[in-house]
């Protein structure tokens, strides 16, 4: 079956304001018989890449339509639906539209130049500019209806990307006095088009789709611990994407620039320095090793204080309150996933120290083991130190047979939190049960 | 009588056919061929038969008016590309017609071809230093295909050696016939005077075929839109008009997709090769080793299409709106590769992954075969935007056959996998084994997981205690289906029981 081409008006609607569009429909009805004009765009600005869905008003023939598109040349042609929402418009073949476009109106889908024939008129040649910069295809789409229809066009392109980026301000002396500061928190979205296509009055949102694509297993670890304490976890963890975040309508995305877009602004927030403790199973018959604490900037309850949640992941500056001090740390923000909680590393502390030792060992049952085991944690500074004790009691399953402190089990992990006075210690002791202290040793 | 007559007429004729072509192959040396060359007609149907590895065959009818006996024939309109090993050519109605020899010959292909095809000859080469006029000797090439240098005679017997990247032009001081346009030289011998039905078979290189898939999920009910695209892309000079094109899956090429899908997959060792039994070979042998180019499926593009010549065209196979399932799977099981795989080994199977995946699945409900392929999952928000979910590859799908896609770990979900107690039953007969699965829900909805459990160490295998309901899926798998609230979690005990 041969299909003939039937060509195709699309009249104007939605190009901007009122007067522009008026402007639009003079021209159509003085000097041809249909004017293209699109909606406005809607964005989801991934990692790699950005689903575009538009709007376009076509005076669509029952039967064999061809339309012309002129996609940004970033655009993935294979990704292209062109539907009708209550159906009725059928896709069929997208072709490429070589030398001057064929059907009667050639739509500009970056909205700022139509070209047009009259009739028993042939184009010139189509302008430089829009060759270069556009990708023209021919659409072939069978419709069971006649008349003005609104089409969707949905297709993915690549050129536009998004960084997010963070200022804390610190208020306060973090050093004399950590356990009460405050926080000036700012938040902004860095918004770089490196297409040639401007986008104009466009809703945009913005996903972490880093974890869409299909990806090959992170590595091998031989251990992995709960989520939350050891480093080389980050990695497994930043492959989770945050749910998409919405940034704005009626926002114009240039072409070739960067611009910037306020995600966060809070002031006066509480904030805490917290002592991380990491310590692993202890050795038998070992005096201990001592174990030197990370700080961490901690801000919490983010929701409470009226920060819309989620945060998008990007870096943070910390800085002190003092115009034309350098910044005190740089790091990454993670979206904590649901989380309204804001931790980010300070550097370590030698001051604030633990040391785990065993202190008892007995064989309650055959292949069952009582094992007791005691934390000391020291602070040498002059102020009080908040500390999480983040503890690997076994390297295998364990239960907690006795504690005298309270924990949070996280996996395999045990999570102690307490405040330590000023050159003051304190003492965590525990008993656990467990199968068999050493594993088997690794076959190659 | 008739019958009789044609009966020993047939008879009669086979000695006279023998002889004839005895003498026929005598007579070709003293025969000569004529000069004149008859040019047949372009194709007035063609059909693609386009393999998943690349390259096509093509079928085409043509016609030519031949006289009895030697002639020679041109054929245009055939892809620069072309396989000459491959070149076959039937006469319908007579078995007389064969080929004696073929010559392709495009002299346009590449610079290459061109400067080769006008030597020697008179040109003037515009190179930094002036203009220089002689003959065209021989040009010189770099392995990776790069004018490294032209000979030119000039009008005293001088010769005069130009590097390639000083020279920016050579003009043609001659009027050559060059082929500017590829074509096929035949030389055939026909057994009968008239218009001959010809049909032409040869492979090409140069034109492929990849199957995008778009499906869109909706936000309200489960019917998704499912559109089916087929990008070919033609390389060769040829345009082919109002072809039949056939898109061949081969058993290569699945093999391929196959293991790219393994390559994506939570496979920590990466895809384990495969060995089998081949028949007629002893041992086993690698199963790459034996998958050959056999066409295993055939995907008729609708319609007849015309493939414009060096571009990329897509046509629609077909467009369906599938009921999909959208659901959520942690199979946090993971083996490390330096553990053995002894069934009483006791630290088997004790490590795990946190993430939780992001299925989608559909049957395949239309009559044909769903072509391996790129999926984009997208799915549309409710004002209106559209959002990339995942993508992945579809392997080969047979009607009524369910096609289950992993688009990526779920937001806000997280698994952890832990073994409590390994206990020796009956040492080397009985032996016990409490995993406790838990689920963390930090999104703001309430997500039912599939939580899969592989009882890997036996295939005797009873569980003894579990908290959740389950059921078997496969052989050695079982399932959990619990809730997990929206920033709750979930935790999931069982114990098995394995005799040996």
């Amino acid at each position: 079956m041969k299909r003939a081409p039937v060509q195709v008006r699309i009249t104007a609607r939605g190009c901007g304001s009122s007067v522009r569009r008026l402007l639009w429909v003079l021209a159509g009805v003085c000097l041809v018989s249909g004017v293209a004009a699109y909606g406005h765009p809607l964005l989801t600005i991934g990692r790699k890449h950005t689903v575009v869905t538009e709007t376009i008003h076509a005076r669509l023939n029952r039967g064999t339509n061809v339309i012309e598109l002129l996609l940004p040349s970033e655009a993935d042609v294979s990704s292209l639906i062109v539907r009708r929402r209550r159906g009725g418009v059928d896709l069929w073949d997208v072709l490429p539209a070589a030398g001057p476009p064929e059907s009667d109106v050639v739509a500009d889908i970056r909205g700022s130049r139509i070209l047009f024939r009259r009739a028993g008129e042939q184009y010139g040649t189509v302008p430089a500019g829009i060759a270069k910069m556009n990708r023209g295809v021919r659409c072939v789409l069978d419709s069971a209806l006649a008349g003005d229809t609104r089409l969707e066009v949905i297709y993915v392109m690549t050129g536009l990307h998004w960084q997010a980026d963070y200022r804390i301000t610190l208020r306060g002396d973090w050093e004399k006095d950590p356990a009460h500061l405050s926080a000036d928190l700012l938040g902004q979205v860095l918004v770089s088009n490196a297409s040639h296509r401007t986008f104009e009055k466009a809703e945009v949102w913005i996903t972490d789709e880093g974890g869409c694509s299909p990806q090959k297993h992170p590595g091998f670890l031989m251990i992995e611990p709960g989520p939350l304490a050891r480093p080389w976890n980050a990695s497994l963890h930043r492959r989770l994407p945050s749910p998409g975040r919405y940034l704005g309508g009626g926002l114009t995305i240039k072409a070739g620039a960067l611009q910037v877009f306020p995600v966060l602004a809070a002031r006066r927030i509480p904030a805490a320095v917290l002592y991380r403790l990491v310590t692993g199973p202890a050795v038998p018959g070992s005096l201990g090793r001592a174990v030197k604490a990370e700080s961490f900037l901690v801000i919490r309850d983010l929701a409470r204080r009226g920060v819309r949640l989620p945060l998008p992941p990007g870096r943070v500056i910390l800085c002190r309150g003092v115009p034309g001090a350098p910044p005190l740390a740089r790091g990454a923000f993670q979206a904590g996933i649901g989380t309204d909680e804001f931790r980010m590393r300070l550097g370590d502390e030698p001051a604030v120290t633990a040391t785990k030792q065993e202190v008892g060992r007995e064989e309650s049952e055959p292949g069952r083991l009582k094992i007791s085991c005691r934390i000391r944690i020291r602070n040498n500074a002059d102020h009080e130190a908040a500390v999480e004790v983040v503890d690997t009691p076994a390297d295998t399953g364990w239960e907690m047979f006795s504690y005298a402190h309270p924990y949070i089990r996280d996996g395999n992990l045990a999570i102690f939190e307490l405040k330590i006075p000023a050159r003051g210690e304190k003492v965590i002791r525990y008993t656990i049960l467990t199968e068999r202290p050493v594993p088997a040793l690794p076959r190659r | 009588m008739k019958g009789a007559r044609k009966y020993f007429g047939s008879l009669l004729s086979v000695p006279v056919l023998a002889i004839g072509t005895i003498c026929s192959l005598g007579e070709t040396d003293r025969e000569s061929a004529p000069a004149t060359i008859l040019t047949v007609s372009p194709p007035d149907a063609v059909r693609l038969t386009i393999m998943d590895t690349g390259g096509a065959m093509l079928e085409e009818r043509r016609q030519a008016n031949l006289p009895p006996g030697l002639s020679r024939m041109v054929i245009y309109d055939v892809p620069d590309s072309i396989d000459l090993l491959s070149f076959q050519v039937e006469a319908g109605r007579d078995p007389e017609f064969s080929v004696l020899s073929q010559r392709f010959e495009y002299d346009a292909a590449s610079a290459r071809t061109f400067l080769e095809a006008v030597q020697p000859s008179r040109v003037a080469v515009e190179s930094d230093h002036g203009t220089d006029t002689g003959t065209l000797v021989r040009s010189l090439w770099t392995a990776d295909g790069r004018l490294d240098a032209v000979l030119l005679q000039g009008d005293h017997h001088t010769l005069r050696f130009l590097a390639g990247n000083r020279i920016r032009a050579i003009d043609l001081l001659e009027g050559l016939r060059l082929a500017v346009r590829p074509r096929l030289k035949l030389l055939v011998r026909s057994g009968s005077e008239g218009i001959h039905h010809l049909r032409l078979s040869y492979s090409a290189a140069g034109i492929s075929w990849k199957v995008f898939y778009n499906l869109l999920l909706p936000a309200e009910n489960r019917t998704a839109d499912l559109w089916c695209h087929a990008a070919i892309d033609n390389r060769t000079c040829r345009k082919f008009d109002d072809a039949e094109i056939i898109l061949a899956c081969t058993e290569s090429g699945l093999d391929r997709v196959r293991r790219r899908r393994e390559q994506d997959a939570l496979e920590p060792l990466g895809p384990e090769p495969d060995l089998v039994y081949e028949y007629g070979r002893p041992g086993l042998v690698m199963l790459e080793d034996i998958t050959g180019p056999g066409v295993v499926e055939q995907i008729r593009v609708a319609g007849r299409k015309s493939l414009p010549a060096r571009s990329s065209v897509c046509f629609r196979l077909f467009r369906r709106k599938p009921e999909v399932d959208l659901f959520l799977v942690y199979d946090g099981v993971r083996f490390c590769r330096y553990r053995s795989r002894r069934r009483n080994d006791w630290n088997w199977g004790t490590e795990s992954h946190s993430r939780v995946d992001r299925y989608v699945e559909f049957v395949n409900d239309g009559e044909s075969v769903l072509p391996p392929g790129t999926i984009r999952v997208f799915r549309r928000r409710e004002d209106g935007s559209t959002e990339l979910v995942g993508e992945d590859l579809v392997p080969l799908v047979r009607p009524r056959e369910r096609c289950s896609l992993r688009l990526g770990p779920a937001a806000g979900l997280r698994g952890e996998r832990r073994r409590l107690t390994y206990t020796e039953v009956v040492p080397f007969h009985v032996y016990e084994e409490s995993f406790e699965i838990t689920l963390v829900n930090r999104s703001g909805n309430d997500h039912r997981v599939r939580v899969v459990e592989h009882l890997y160490r036996w295939h005797d295998y009873e569980i003894v205690r579990a908290d959740t309901e389950y059921s078997e899926i496969a052989p050695q798998t079982i399932e959990f289906r619990p809730i997990v609230k929206a920033g709750g979690r979930r935790i999931i005990r069982y114990t098995v029981r394995y005799r040996w």
